[in-house]
């Protein structure tokens, strides 16, 4: 892709006072997250003393900047310079492919998996079905937000795509592994949350210590989930979290 | 923690009570909230007072009713929503430095207009720093002490006072930048691409409503009733927020977010407040109106860079 086309791509706006927001076309695309996530880490580098932080989602970025770096007419050419270089990166493949898939063991019994018979209903699959269906694929980590240690995985198989749940529950627990629309999470602390719950896992979100927390998956992460049984999941400290509690 | 210095204690805990600083903004890519003093602006001048660093971290009183005792003499000041403080039962001022002596009793009602009071102490509380910020999310249960809100009897450590304490360190806030936190307030807002793609009698339909608070409103965000603009619902792919953002979901009531927000959010944005906004309409309370007023740019980039160098050490 030439430097212009990489451009006019990005629609570049300046939201707030202190903050830039790029947006690429507005999908969910392997693609276009990848633009996004090389056109961070090069702001990084292009930027380091004017940001606070850089926030990624599928297919937008947020640059917060410094107070003293805010209205500095410099910034604009420096970001626009910036997009084209990413853009020849990432289609040289530069980002997040060197590291291997991160596996996250999963429960998908009928107990675990709160919603599995509905979207069996619905879907006309068998609930082995929508398991092997769930836990087939890679998934890439699109974004991180919500909540910390809530990262957005996709994308997941069609056959398994619905519309969120009508009306939210309050209570989602922790370790839920959920699916809405084209996207797949494990909710990494109990949460209120609209999606559908098809199984539960052992395996915390965050890491780190209480000091410096840090989510286990970073964007653009590989993501793999494997089914385990039971016992297993009991064996690694999990305990199901039972539906109505 | 190691063993305690001087302290100031939580006598009485008011409805809410939280340590707060300038938050950390620095790791919302790994999904923490932003957090911090929700009013920079009474928070600043508390530390300005106190010749603290801006960073210092003070307690964020909503709706007074709280009391506290140091275990040494020691210098405060309090700012923003006026609780009426009383030191011994003596009055003392809003916007103001005072010598809070060991073991007398500081006590703040409930303010007479705004919602929050910053009381700030010289050097600063000393609680444990957490991704660079001592700020408490509630949501997240991070920073504070143990990150709750702050309860009786609760011991916060605090900075080496100076010795001896004279009237000299007593400043206070002159009066022009003492807010009105009763005024009518209106929204100044940096305009959206998704708001300049409104016909223009949307837009004007926008500025002319009159918003109340709705009574959900809290630290993440106000939530704003008010006529709906009448745009179709439309589902967005996920996009990071800002502190300001207005957020427009399915019923078309406004959601302006706040400190405490999350960091990716999935509704259309009519634009973000600016900040010397955000701060005088989180001391409003819910039933109070606000409206909205686009501005330019510049002008709002101008008073934002003058109030970060005012504020500067």
């Amino acid at each position: 892709m030439s430097n212009n086309s990489a451009l006019a791509n990005v629609h570049i706006e300046q939201v707030a006072e202190d903050a830039i927001l790029l947006s690429w076309p507005q999908q969910i695309s392997v693609t276009i997250n990848r633009q996004v996530i090389a056109t961070e880490r090069h702001l990084r580098q292009a930027l380091q003393l004017d940001l606070v932080d850089i926030i990624v989602s599928y297919c937008s970025l947020l640059i917060l900047l410094k107070p003293a770096s805010v209205g500095n007419k410099s910034l604009l050419k420096k970001i626009q310079q910036t997009i084209s270089l990413a853009a020849s990166d990432s289609h040289s493949k530069l980002p997040a492919t060197n590291k291997p898939p991160i596996y996250i063991d999963v429960y998908y019994g009928l107990d675990a998996g709160w919603d599995l018979k509905t979207l069996s209903q619905r879907s006309g699959l068998s609930v082995a079905q929508i398991t092997r269906l769930h836990s087939d694929r890679t998934y890439r980590v699109f974004a991180n937000g919500f909540t910390p240690g809530f990262s957005y995985l996709g994308i997941i198989d069609q056959q398994l795509q619905f519309p969120r749940l009508d009306t939210p529950r309050v209570k989602v627990p922790k370790g839920a592994v959920a699916i809405a629309e084209q996207q797949t999470a494990i909710y990494p602390q109990q949460t209120p949350g609209g999606w559908y719950i098809i199984g539960q896992t052992a395996a915390d979100l965050l890491t780190g210590d209480n000091k410096n927390q840090q989510p286990l998956l970073s964007v653009g992460d590989e993501v793999k989930f494997v089914a385990i049984d039971y016992q297993t999941f009991i064996n690694q400290g999990g305990r199901v979290a039972k539906q109505g509690n | 923690m190691a063993e305690l210095s001087e302290f100031l204690q939580v006598q009485h805990a008011g409805p809410l009570l939280s340590i707060q600083d300038l938050g950390r903004a620095q790791v919302q890519h790994l999904g923490f909230s932003e957090s911090g003093a929700v009013d920079e602006h009474a928070h600043r001048w508390a530390n300005k007072l106190l010749k603290n660093s801006p960073l210092a971290a003070s307690i964020e009183i909503t709706l007074g009713q709280s009391q506290f005792i140091a275990s040494t003499d020691c210098l405060i000041a309090i700012c923003g929503a006026d609780c009426q403080a009383t030191i011994n039962q003596q009055p003392v001022r809003n916007w103001s430095c005072h010598i809070l002596k060991a073991g007398y009793l500081l006590r703040f009602n409930m303010p007479i207009n705004g919602l929050r009071t910053y009381l700030a102490i010289k050097g600063g509380l000393q609680t444990p720093v957490w991704h660079n910020s001592r700020a408490t999310t509630l949501k997240e249960h991070i920073g504070g002490l143990s990150g709750d809100k702050l309860t009786v009897n609760n011991k916060l450590p605090i900075a080496l006072q100076p010795t001896p304490l004279t009237h000299s360190h007593l400043f206070k806030v002159p009066a022009q930048y003492q807010p009105d936190y009763s005024k009518p307030l209106i929204l100044r807002f940096i305009a959206s691409a998704f708001y300049l793609s409104l016909s223009k009698y949307k837009q004007l339909l926008f500025g002319q409503t009159l918003y109340k608070i709705a009574a959900d409103s809290n630290r993440m965000g106000y939530r704003l009733t008010g006529n709906t603009l009448g745009i179709a619902e439309q589902s967005i792919i996920s996009t990071p927020t800002n502190y300001g953002s207005i957020q427009l979901p399915g019923d078309g009531q406004p959601i302006v977010l706040l400190k405490d927000r999350q960091t990716i959010g999935g509704y259309p944005v009519l634009g973000v407040v600016i900040k010397a906004d955000l701060f005088s309409l989180s001391q409003l309370r819910p039933g109070q109106g606000v409206q909205f007023k686009p501005i330019d740019l510049n002008t709002a980039q101008q008073s934002f860079i003058k109030f970060q160098n005012f504020f500067k050490d």
